[in-house]
């Protein structure tokens, strides 16, 4: 199938609303389109889910999309019914029975369905895809091939043997940040020794202006994060790696700033986390605390800060997590909060998620009395187990691993110490060779002091949060129900 | 956790596991008897949520503070632990309609009434696209449902009508903190935290006020004679039984002799029993007649006199070895329930 540009245009105006493609969108959607599968990589906020949702839809035929979380998922889903898509489902093993077995067994009603990995463990839902007429098989977040795969998401491994049972459908994987490394990594895994196009956009996003802080004792640390909340134009998000961080200084911001602040994390519950989110894309929010598990289906496009108050795990979700600001094309800041100690908490989270070799030995010996009883990481080593790996071979992998993730973490101080310019280490990093000359927008040099007036980043305080409205229960009722 | 105290007794020593067990539901017929010797039943199921770790280190921190204090029989209320526990209910918002949670079924009531807000309030405003709240499958499908068979113009009013009546009768600052729990179009919800902050009230406090009030709207619905009248009723359990004792106990009633149950149920006579006192606690007029002969309460008048909890049921052994501990039990169960009716 190959629509004319005009077909295209009008196809998207007519699911979507838009007039024009952002970059990358339209080279994707032909090359799927004629058939070719497609590795893209495409930086968070550019509309990666518009590129299989609209070629859905001129296939009319179902597609399938693998996604790692189900928060993610259940984000995507709603996006799609929000723009008057009905025919979606997700499933994930949070799907009641008497439903799961239901929506499997229709499974070709739906246009758009999202699949957790553990449901492709399950025989029923293979039989079920395997009887579709597939028009299209994405891959979202394919990095946890790579990347995540052996830490989280065993079932991610097993998506190439997925392609060829399924008799190689058109494929698209995606991810925001890849290195030429893990790009390579992740075709071999889904495709083998298949070629397929590579589509790439930069990483680099102009409008955020990159910075580090040290700070020398943790007590400091908080004051300078009041200090920059009570300047910085809002609306901001603050990234935190535990979820009681995220809600202590979320209560310490409300006393110590004027602002609206809410912590966002796993803790919380769905409804909670429901009213959060919206309170925050609707301006009823000047600030969120969060932990990682916010922002992955996040569309807000005002948002003027990020400010990391702990270490990010690496560059990938670092560049994640920071291309949430600033989606509206205006000055955004990235500030990263750096005390020394922060690394060593991130060896600790480390050394918390991946099993060491005693560990390893000792599940190995009794793996018939533990499985089922050991968590996360016995769920993982099964899984290797499973794949009839020895003890050597497992331990082996996790060395690597644990090698890996110190790998990330030096990569993270190295950008933190750098003495050059953020961006081009950034760029380099990702395997983007065609740097751009630094200049004052572009990112703060070590031991320079933040330029926040330069960048008009400072806060009319007179636009300040507005007299929170009257709360009457009959005048609620009266604006809920239009009386 | 201080309502905690609510549940002990200045007289009657109260055994801790067994407050918990009910307030989870935890539905074993010495929990259910024990808890209606406390007079704490109808506070079954309005924790479902309890930690038991959590739990075990507020009634340490309690016998510590000298709120309760250890006795053989189990935990008692000590007059500070009295004095601390009244201070607290001033302070604090204290569920009203307790007996309403263990007849819902949970978590789904909760997730369906945020959904019927929402999807009435957008429909007010003829608007089709917007981010659903949070919710499982299942409560989609009812209220897809109940929509498809009821949508009708003035949907809007109607649900305001309903609300506003339901909340004229409360609290009026209660009522207000309870509807800012609700989403709808261009009106996001508060969570409980956020509402405790301009509120004397605490978050859990906020959350327990806004479970009351919504178990009670939902009953207020299901009485009623509007159009949201069999969605409520379809949140609410028929029985207060469990499905299996249901079963029993229908065919009890049906004249079917003990012996026979257990066959055509494939049940242990233990089992037959355990369900037949289950139901002598919960069904008002449960007919303990056919169970207890008149030389059965002879017997036992006889031998047990004064406060029901000290009974024992080695006395009543030692009298008529052939007695069992389910007549026993079912006698106490009876005389309970006298006792509370006076
Ligand atoms: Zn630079």
């Amino acid at each position: 199938m190959q629509p004319t540009d005009e077909q295209l245009k009008k196809a998207l105006k007519h699911y979507f609303n838009f007039t024009t493609f952002r970059e990358g969108q339209e080279k994707i959607i032909r090359k799927l389109l004629a058939g070719e599968s497609t590795m893209a990589i495409l930086p968070t906020g550019t509309g990666k889910s518009l590129c299989y949702q609209l070629v859905g839809k001129l296939l009319q035929k179902p597609v399938v999309i693998i996604s790692p979380l189900i928060s993610l998922m259940q984000d995507q889903v709603e996006q799609l019914q929000f723009i008057g898509e009905k025919r979606v489902i997700a499933l994930t093993s949070a799907l009641s029975g008497r439903y799961k077995k239901q929506a499997v067994a229709n499974l070709a009603r739906f246009d758009f369905i999202y699949l957790a990995p553990e449901m492709l463990n399950k025989k029923e839902v293979i039989q079920a895809l395997l009887n579709l007429d597939l028009g299209l098989l994405v891959v979202d977040e394919a990095h946890c091939i790579s990347k995540w795969g052996p830490d989280f998401r065993p079932d991610y491994l097993g998506l190439g043997n997925l392609r060829k049972q399924l008799r190689d459908p058109v494929t698209l994987a995606l991810t925001a940040t890849a290195t030429d490394e893990v790009a390579a990594d992740i075709c071999r895994s889904l495709f083998g020794t298949k070629k397929v196009t590579v589509i790439r956009y930069s990483v680099d996003r102009p409008n955020i202006f990159l910075a580090v802080e040290k700070i020398s004792d943790q007590k400091e640390k908080k004051q300078r994060l009041i200090s920059l909340v009570n300047q910085l134009r809002t609306p901001g998000l603050i990234y935190f790696s535990s979820k009681k961080k995220a809600d202590e200084i979320a209560d310490l911001l409300r006393q110590k700033t004027m602002l609206r602040v809410n912590s966002y994390h796993a803790g919380l519950s769905s409804s909670d986390r429901y009213a959060i989110q919206q309170q925050f894309m609707q301006g009823e929010l000047d600030v969120v605390c969060a932990t990682s598990a916010f922002g992955m289906g996040i569309n807000k496009k005002n948002i003027r800060y990020i400010i990391h108050y702990h270490l990010p795990a690496d560059l990938e979700s670092y560049l994640q997590e920071i291309g949430r600001a600033g989606r509206d094309g205006k000055q955004s800041i990235a500030i990263l909060l750096y005390h020394q100690n922060d690394a060593n908490l991130q060896r600790h989270l480390m050394n918390a998620t991946l099993p060491d070799n005693d560990l390893i030995q000792y599940y190995m010996d009794n793996a018939q009395r533990l499985t089922g009883h050991v968590g996360e990481q016995g769920e993982l080593l099964d899984y290797y187990r499973k794949q009839g790996l020895s003890s050597t071979a497992i331990k082996e992998l996790f060395t690597r691993r644990r090698q890996s993730k110190n790998r990330n973490l030096s990569e993270i101080l190295a950008y933190i110490n750098t003495s050059g310019c953020r961006r081009r280490y950034i760029r380099e990093y990702f395997g983007e060779k065609d740097t751009q000359q630094h200049n004052s927008h572009c990112c703060q040099l070590l031991g320079e002091k933040l330029p926040l007036e330069f960048l008009w980043m400072i806060r009319d305080t007179e636009e300040d949060s507005p007299e929170p409205a009257k709360n009457n229960y009959r005048r609620i009722i009266e604006k809920l129900f239009n009386l | 956790m201080e309502e905690l105290l609510y549940f002990f007794s200045t007289t009657q020593p109260r055994r801790p596991a067994v407050i918990r067990q009910v307030l989870l539901n935890k539905r074993t017929v010495s929990n259910l008897f024990w808890g209606l010797r406390y007079g704490i039943l109808d506070w079954l199921a309005t924790y479902p949520q309890l930690q038991r770790e959590q739990f075990d280190a507020v009634i340490k921190t309690m016998l510590v503070k000298g709120w309760l204090i250890e006795e053989k029989q189990g935990l008692r209320l000590s007059l500070a632990g009295l004095n601390q526990s009244q201070a607290f209910e001033k302070k604090h918002y204290r569920i009203t309609k307790p007996f309403l949670f263990s007849r819902l079924k949970t978590p789904l009531w909760h997730e369906v009434l945020q959904l019927l807000v929402q999807v009435v309030s957008e429909t007010s405003y003829q608007n089709k696209q917007y981010y659903v709240v949070n919710s499982s499958m299942q409560a989609r499908v009812i209220i897809k449902q109940w929509y498809q068979k009821y949508y009708c113009k003035n949907l809007g009013q109607q649900l305001g009508n309903q609300l506003l009546e339901f909340l004229k009768q409360m609290n009026s600052s209660d009522a207000d903190l309870f509807m800012q729990l609700f989403s709808g179009h261009k009106v996001i919800a508060k969570t409980a935290e956020q509402l405790a902050y301009n509120s004397t009230y605490t978050g859990a406090d906020i959350e327990n006020l806004g479970r009351d009030l919504g178990s009670q709207l939902i009953d207020f619905l299901a009485k009623g004679t509007s159009i949201f009248k069999s969605l409520a009723q379809a949140l609410l359990k028929q029985n207060l039984l469990a499905q299996s004792t249901l079963e029993t106990y229908k065919l009890y009633q049906a004249g079917i002799p003990l012996a026979r149950i257990g066959k055509m149920r494939n049940l242990k006579a233990g089992t037959v029993s355990e369900h037949l006192l289950e139901a002598a606690i919960f069904i008002p007029e449960f007919d303990f007649k056919r169970l207890l002969t008149p030389q059965d309460y002879v017997l036992f008048n006889k031998i047990f006199q004064g406060e029901i909890d000290n009974w024992r049921y080695e006395k009543i052994q030692q009298a008529d070895p052939q007695s069992s501990f389910t007549k026993f039990r079912l006698y106490q169960i009876e005389q309970s329930k006298v006792e509370l009716s006076r």
